[in-house]
């Protein structure tokens, strides 16, 4: 599914923007080295984790979009995004539930094709 | 003056001009006496580093800031080279073998005294080594050394932050609080921290941050062992104060 999809399906807050691409897999984890070692790229992260590392970390494993859960978002994270052009989302709701929505999405998603 | 905690060029995050001998020149400047680097996940600076200070006459403990798999930093001292490189070995060992992207997170560079670079580190240093906290205070014991979990305070990265609070059975001398905050401020939040002995270093990844908070203790010589009895308060070995600029 389009990331611009997924933000209205989700309501999400946009802090920074990306391509837009087709996601097909999505992560939740908050410790940085998990993600590093286990995350797809072109994938949705799932995190509350606003350390500014999360923008290098999703740089480096090719992650196209970051949805922060629960809490605000760090100017310097929001400016660090805006610089590796990765999607900086905000989501009201927390990891559990946006993690489970993302994923009868991609599920349903599956189903189809 | 002691500024335990001072990043060098191998740490992708600490500035390239944070060579051994600017460091030791910066700290002479400042008059600081004691000092480590302490490079996350890595030594490859410290025996230049040590010979540099002690041609500058100042006191050196051989040092490493290790990310376990809790995704926690601790600090890590010891009085000898083996001893450290020992610890590393395992630390290292047990880090994920990703490749660092210099773009993303800098470059780690390995300096020699004389400001050549001679190496740079491949794998990827920010970065968890799989050994837990449990075992990381386990080997530096056996070897040693101390361990002493590195801004507590923080958000990221801190002990508190990570796994929610100190477990007990640890053998901790000290706990490292950051600059920006005061021990009496934690303490208010958290009154189990109040048994605890804390001491602040600068978390330098700049020249002009070297020294930006200190502490100073009275000890005999810049030994491990006088540091566990400054910790105690043991045969007037204390600490006198921690100062932030």
């Amino acid at each position: 599914m389009l990331i611009k999809n997924i933000i209205k399906l989700l309501n999400l807050k946009v802090y920074s923007e990306g391509k837009d691409l087709n996601i097909e897999n999505a992560y939740t984890s908050d410790l940085l080295s998990i993600v590093l070692a286990n995350a797809k790229r072109n994938s949705i992260w799932i995190t509350v984790q606003k350390h500014i590392n999360i923008v290098a970390v999703a740089s480096l494993k090719e992650i196209s979009a970051i949805i922060i859960t629960e809490d605000y978002i760090p100017e310097e994270v929001i400016k660090k995004a805006k610089e590796e052009k990765i999607w900086l989302l905000g989501s009201k709701e927390d990891s559990f539930t946006a993690s489970g929505k993302i994923f009868k999405i991609l599920q349903d998603e599956k189903i189809h094709d | 003056m002691t500024d335990l905690h001072i990043h060098s060029t191998l740490s992708p995050c600490g500035s390239l001009e944070m060579s051994p001998k600017r460091i030791v020149e910066r700290a002479k400047i400042l008059g600081i006496n004691l000092i480590s680097i302490t490079d996350h996940n890595a030594i490859q600076n410290s025996e230049q580093t040590k010979n540099l200070a002690e041609k500058y006459g100042i006191s050196y403990i051989y040092g490493m800031e290790v990310q376990t798999e809790e995704e926690l930093h601790v600090l890590t001292y010891f009085d000898n080279y083996t001893d450290l490189s020992n610890v590393w070995k395992t630390v290292y060992e047990k880090l994920p073998n990703i490749k660092n992207n210099p773009d993303y997170f800098g470059d780690q560079v390995i300096v020699d005294e004389e400001e050549n670079i001679v190496g740079f580190e491949e794998k990827l240093l920010l970065n968890s080594s799989k050994i837990s906290l449990e075992d990381l205070c386990k080997i530096v014991q056996e070897n040693n050394g101390i361990a002493i979990p590195a801004h507590i305070d923080s958000a990221a990265y801190g002990i508190i932050s990570q796994i929610g609070f100190i477990p007990h059975d640890s053998f901790f001398p000290f706990l490292e609080i950051s600059c920006e905050h005061k021990e009496k401020e934690l303490i208010d939040k958290l009154s189990y921290l109040k048994s605890y002995k804390f001491v602040s270093f600068s978390d330098a990844h700049y020249i002009n941050k070297i020294g930006k908070c200190y502490t100073v203790f009275e000890l005999e010589l810049p030994t491990i062992p006088e540091l566990l009895m400054a910790s105690k308060d043991l045969n007037k070995r204390k600490i006198i104060d921690i100062i932030r600029s």
